[in-house]
């Protein structure tokens, strides 16, 4: 897999409805010394009415690689939309930054660095302008960028209409016309116009039927394969996850509390909250019975955090320290890459 | 078949008036044992809301049960009309998906926990805050008395669920409708509700039917299945034979698409073509132009509904050639 | 998900092109109170514009000895205290009047619309300066202060433009701002942001597109209030200045002879009426049909 430049977008290709997704990825591949997309202890606040913080996002550090495909998981509440919106430089972390190939991405950032990091939204229904055509929303930003004009201009958005598995006539279409998995093609292709280097997907398949799912699924992994952007997608579905990711990063209450190669954390979880969610989540084959307790209670507010370790109130392995010191994101086990914020990091599952 | 306790048969709901009008539901038919737990699982357009409302004669204007026989024990419950409602007390209850939307805001939890005792049963005030509290605790709210003072803002998602689902109970039913109860909740809490009620049909002996668009979590709940496409029911059968082997290419599709979390070898397949407006469904078996199994005549005849005789009695198809797929 | 009852997307780009014009157009036609009232207010337009072909007189024609005079063939609806045709001036009256209305509107519209956009998108210190002016001129009675402005700048059709320019942009600001705040949370609007887009542009072609449907709304209903209040004016002798024809001078001369010659005053009153039931017919239908399905 070379890493390239950026994408080439001169090739049509063929529609991707059918094309199932590539199974499981490469587990080492080369990873160049600078990251492509790095975000360094991020901290992002809102005022909560009478003088009270709401920290959303505390001390996040996540990278992103060209070619690799982040997930990260959490429930709600834990922050994974908050960092995605720093990421794509939509919001302004109140402290901490993220830097593109080490250069790092100011308050206000230039129009080649807006065209680095997009955002396609979890939402088909309302993340289109009702009242532009799909041709307007490409040819906005391909002209806005310098990127096409006069006859190359059309062309450009047939490709990016082919590129997404849509019909060279969905560009006289308005939103309205669109199904819900076709509106999501259309917000991938503007995100891909712009030809960036990283993609950041805020839920994108989650509001879409199952049989879409797939099919989008699909479109996203041979994106990736095709283009050798860097792809940071936001889940609350851990087999979504499991199916396109390589590193995965499992957030609770605005900090990363394990993170790592794929594999790792879905077959030796090294943080009790981590182990709680792949518990929980639904099965589709009747599998061994899981025995371990059902996590108790709810996601504390972020309005009131617990001292030490946010987990420990529901956490079945909690002891005294960690009601009173909170663990450090730490390699578990020691030397390997994968980091977890837990006093027990080295025992396993 | 007499031992079913909820038996549905022919339902069809339309939608829209003169020349707009489609049909949503068409002959939708299946049966619940008492206790038993059935699952409706169904993209959107499938209609399987739809049914249950139409179950609960809680259909919108507009929107019209054309005809259909819906028995409790025996006993036919009317669409339409003041009876309707009446009819339906303690027996079928509804939870809905969005707890936010179903709660009033203005009252507390353990008021319109007990509105039902007091409104309908004819309790008397202080025996129906009693009997919330006790509806409280038995959906696992933790420290009832106090909850039941609070309004449903200061309440999470998954706990304003637990009180929903005490809302339906607190009419004592012998079914539990449910509309996607835990698609709007996290994955933890999702567990936990799925849980109660599973804990709650065994210890109650309430029928529960769960509709879901998520086939992993409906097989948790369910014992038996249909599956349902364009507003008919497509399969049914119980759950674990419907996943493990169906019989109706739809569900194949289903299960071909879905991302597992354990199958990490498998691949999934998005099902060909997309799903047909319902005002202009494909002739003869809906499904046929996105069937990889079809023949010529899928198209020209509906392929109707029919049980497979071997022993299951409940295992049923809407698929001509249910042999190819489960060959395939 | 705002209903369940969810009909898949229509047919995969059978009706792809053109839609939301289309649609409307579709839904225009289906709506009586939109018909009908379209079609009492263009024809008052058609009235006002055709004016000196229509009018069998001119309206300032004294007829002294014919002052005060009935229904007859001669004069459809009689004469006024100075012998000039009633029906005449009551065309001719319209033509003041939608004139005066339509034209004292665009800028509370214009200017409305352009403050509360800024205010809602930007926020900040603008938004605050912009909604504290809005909360001071709401805070007084619309005449009160309308009158009082006419008082410093004189009566006329001036009068009235400055009064309204000062006093009407308030509500538009408000409208739009509170569509804006919304507006600007969606996420196509993020999508822009992300794109690189500035917000000039991005005001311009996402925010006020998808916001100037509640101004206009807002606006066909504005246009009666506006209109109602010219003719008041009028008839206080603060607004549109004899001999220029208007339903409110009209209404207010033929007052001492309401139990002798009661057209003189009835039927302006008549008329208002009709252009109030016209034009808010007009603006309840284009809500209905501009509202997002």
């Amino acid at each position: 897999m070379n890493p390239r430049p950026g994408p080439q977008l001169h090739e049509v290709v063929p529609p991707l409805n059918q094309f199932a997704a590539t199974p499981a990825r490469l587990p080492e591949r080369e990873r160049p010394a600078v990251p492509l997309l790095a975000a360094e202890n991020l901290c992002v606040s809102f005022p909560a009415g009478k003088g009270q913080w709401l920290t959303a996002v505390e001390d996040v550090s996540l990278t992103v690689s060209e070619g690799e495909t982040l997930g990260i998981v959490g429930e709600s509440g834990c922050g994974k939309s908050t960092v995605a919106r720093c990421l794509a430089g939509l919001l302004r972390p109140g402290s901490g930054t993220v830097s593109l190939r080490g250069e790092l991405l100011g308050a206000r950032r230039t129009r080649e660095q807006h065209r680095a990091v997009q955002l396609v939204f979890q939402d088909p229904y309302s993340s289109l302008n009702p009242r532009l055509s799909v041709r307007s929303v490409l040819s906005e930003l391909l002209v806005f960028h310098g990127l096409a004009q006069g006859e190359a201009l059309e062309r450009r958005c047939q490709e990016l209409m082919a590129l997404v598995g849509l019909p060279a006539d969905a560009l006289d279409g308005y939103p309205s016309s669109f199904s819900g998995g076709q509106r999501q093609r259309i917000a991938i292709a503007r995100a891909l116009a712009v030809e960036p280097q990283v993609v950041v997907a805020d839920e994108p398949i989650s509001s879409l039927d199952v049989s879409v799912q797939a099919a989008i699924l699909a479109l996203f992994a041979d994106l990736r394969d095709r283009l050798g952007i860097g792809m940071v997608l936001i889940s609350h579905n851990l087999a979504v996850v499991r199916n396109i990711c390589d590193r995965a990063a499992v957030m609770y209450l605005g900090r990363v509390v394990e993170v790592g190669e794929r594999e790792e954390i879905f077959t030796d979880p090294r943080h009790p909250y981590t182990r709680a969610l792949l518990a929980a989540a639904p099965r589709l084959r009747p599998g061994p019975d899981r025995v371990e307790a059902r996590l108790k209670g709810e996601p504390p507010s972020p309005t009131a955090r617990p001292s030490g370790c946010a987990f420990h109130p529901r956490c079945p392995r909690a002891e005294p320290v960690c009601a009173t010191e909170r663990p450090e994101l730490l390699p578990a086990p020691a030397g390997s890459s994968r980091l977890a914020a837990c006093h027990f990091r080295d025992e396993k599952g | 078949m007499s031992s079913a306790l909820l038996q549905v048969r022919d339902l069809t709901v339309s939608v829209g008036r003169g020349e707009r009008r489609y049909v949503a539901v068409r002959d939708v038919g299946f049966e619940v044992p008492a206790g038993g737990s059935l699952g409706v699982v169904g993209e959107s357009g499938s209609g399987k809301s739809l049914t249950l409302r139409a179950l609960m004669a809680l259909l919108p204007r507009g929107v019209r049960a054309e005809r259909g026989v819906v028995e409790l024990a025996g006993e036919a419950l009317p669409f339409t009309g003041p009876g309707a409602r009446r009819a339906r007390r303690g027996r079928l209850a509804m939870v809905f998906q969005d707890p936010l939307s179903g709660l009033d805001p203005v009252y507390t939890v353990g008021t319109q926990v007990a509105e039902v005792p007091r409104r309908v049963l004819g309790a008397s005030a202080a025996a129906s805050r009693r009997r919330a509290v006790e509806l409280l605790r038995m959906v696992g709210m933790p420290d009832p008395e106090q909850r039941a003072h609070a309004f449903p803002h200061q309440l999470s998602g998954g706990m304003r669920q637990r009180v929903l689902i005490a809302m339906a109970l607190a009419s004592e039913p012998k079914v539990l409708l449910c509309d996607e109860p835990t698609t709007a909740l996290d994955v933890t809490v999702q567990a936990q509700v799925l849980e109660l009620l599973d804990d709650l049909r065994r210890r109650l002996g309430v029928a529960v039917v769960f509709v879901s668009h998520d086939l992993a979590v409906v097989r948790q709940v369910a014992d038996e299945l249909a599956v349902m496409y364009t507003g008919r029911v497509v399969e049914t059968g119980p759950a674990t034979e419907v996943l493990g082997h169906p019989a109706h290419p739809y569900t194949l599709g289903l299960l071909e698409a879905v991302v597992d979390l354990d199958d990490t070898a498998h691949a999934p397949q998005a099902i060909p073509g997309a799903l047909p407006d319902l005002a202009h469904v494909p002739s003869g078996c809906p499904f046929h132009p996105r069937c990889r199994f079809a023949s010529d005549d899928c198209a020209l005849s509906d392929p109707g509904f029919r049980y497979l005789g071997d022993g299951d009695a409940d295992r049923g198809t809407a698929c001509k050639y249910p042999e190819r797929v489960m060959a395939g | 998900m705002t209903t369940f009852v969810e009909p898949p997307g229509p047919p995969p780009l059978a009706e792809g092109g053109r839609r939301p014009r289309h649609i409307l157009l579709q839904r225009a036609r289906r709506s009586p109170t939109l018909i009908i009232g379209a079609a009492i207010s263009l024809t008052l337009v058609l009235v006002a514009v055709l004016a000196p072909l229509i009018s069998p007189y001119s309206p300032d024609h004294q007829d002294l000895y014919n002052i005060l005079s009935g229904f007859s063939s001669k004069h459809l609806f009689g004469t006024d205290e100075l012998g000039r045709d009633e029906l005449s001036r009551l065309i001719w009256a319209t033509r003041t009047d939608l004139r005066v209305g339509f034209l004292a509107v665009i800028f509370p519209f214009c200017f409305g619309s352009v403050v509360g956009t800024l205010a809602g998108y930007r926020g900040g210190w603008l938004d605050t300066v912009v909604m504290r002016a809005v909360d001071v001129l709401i805070a007084f009675p619309f005449y009160v202060l309308v009158i009082a402005l006419i008082f410093v700048v004189g009566t006329g059709t001036t009068g009235i433009y400055v009064a309204f320019a000062v006093v009407d942009w308030v509500v538009y600001a408000r409208a739009v701002r509170s569509t804006t705040l919304v507006v600007r949370e969606s996420d196509y609007v993020a999508a822009a942001r992300t794109g690189g887009l500035p917000d000039s542009r991005i005001l311009l072609r996402h925010v006020l597109p998808n916001t100037i449907t509640q101004a206009v709304v807002y606006l066909t209903n504005d246009v009666v209030l506006v209109i109602v209040a010219v003719v008041t004016l009028g008839y206080l002798g603060l607004g549109v200045q004899p001999p220029t024809p208007d339903w409110g001078t009209m209404i207010s001369d033929g007052q001492e002879f309401l139990t002798t010659y009661w057209a003189l005053s009835t039927l302006p009153g008549i008329a208002v009426l009709v252009t109030g039931l016209g034009l808010s017919l007009l603006g309840d239908g284009l809500a209905d049909v501009l509202r997002p399905q």
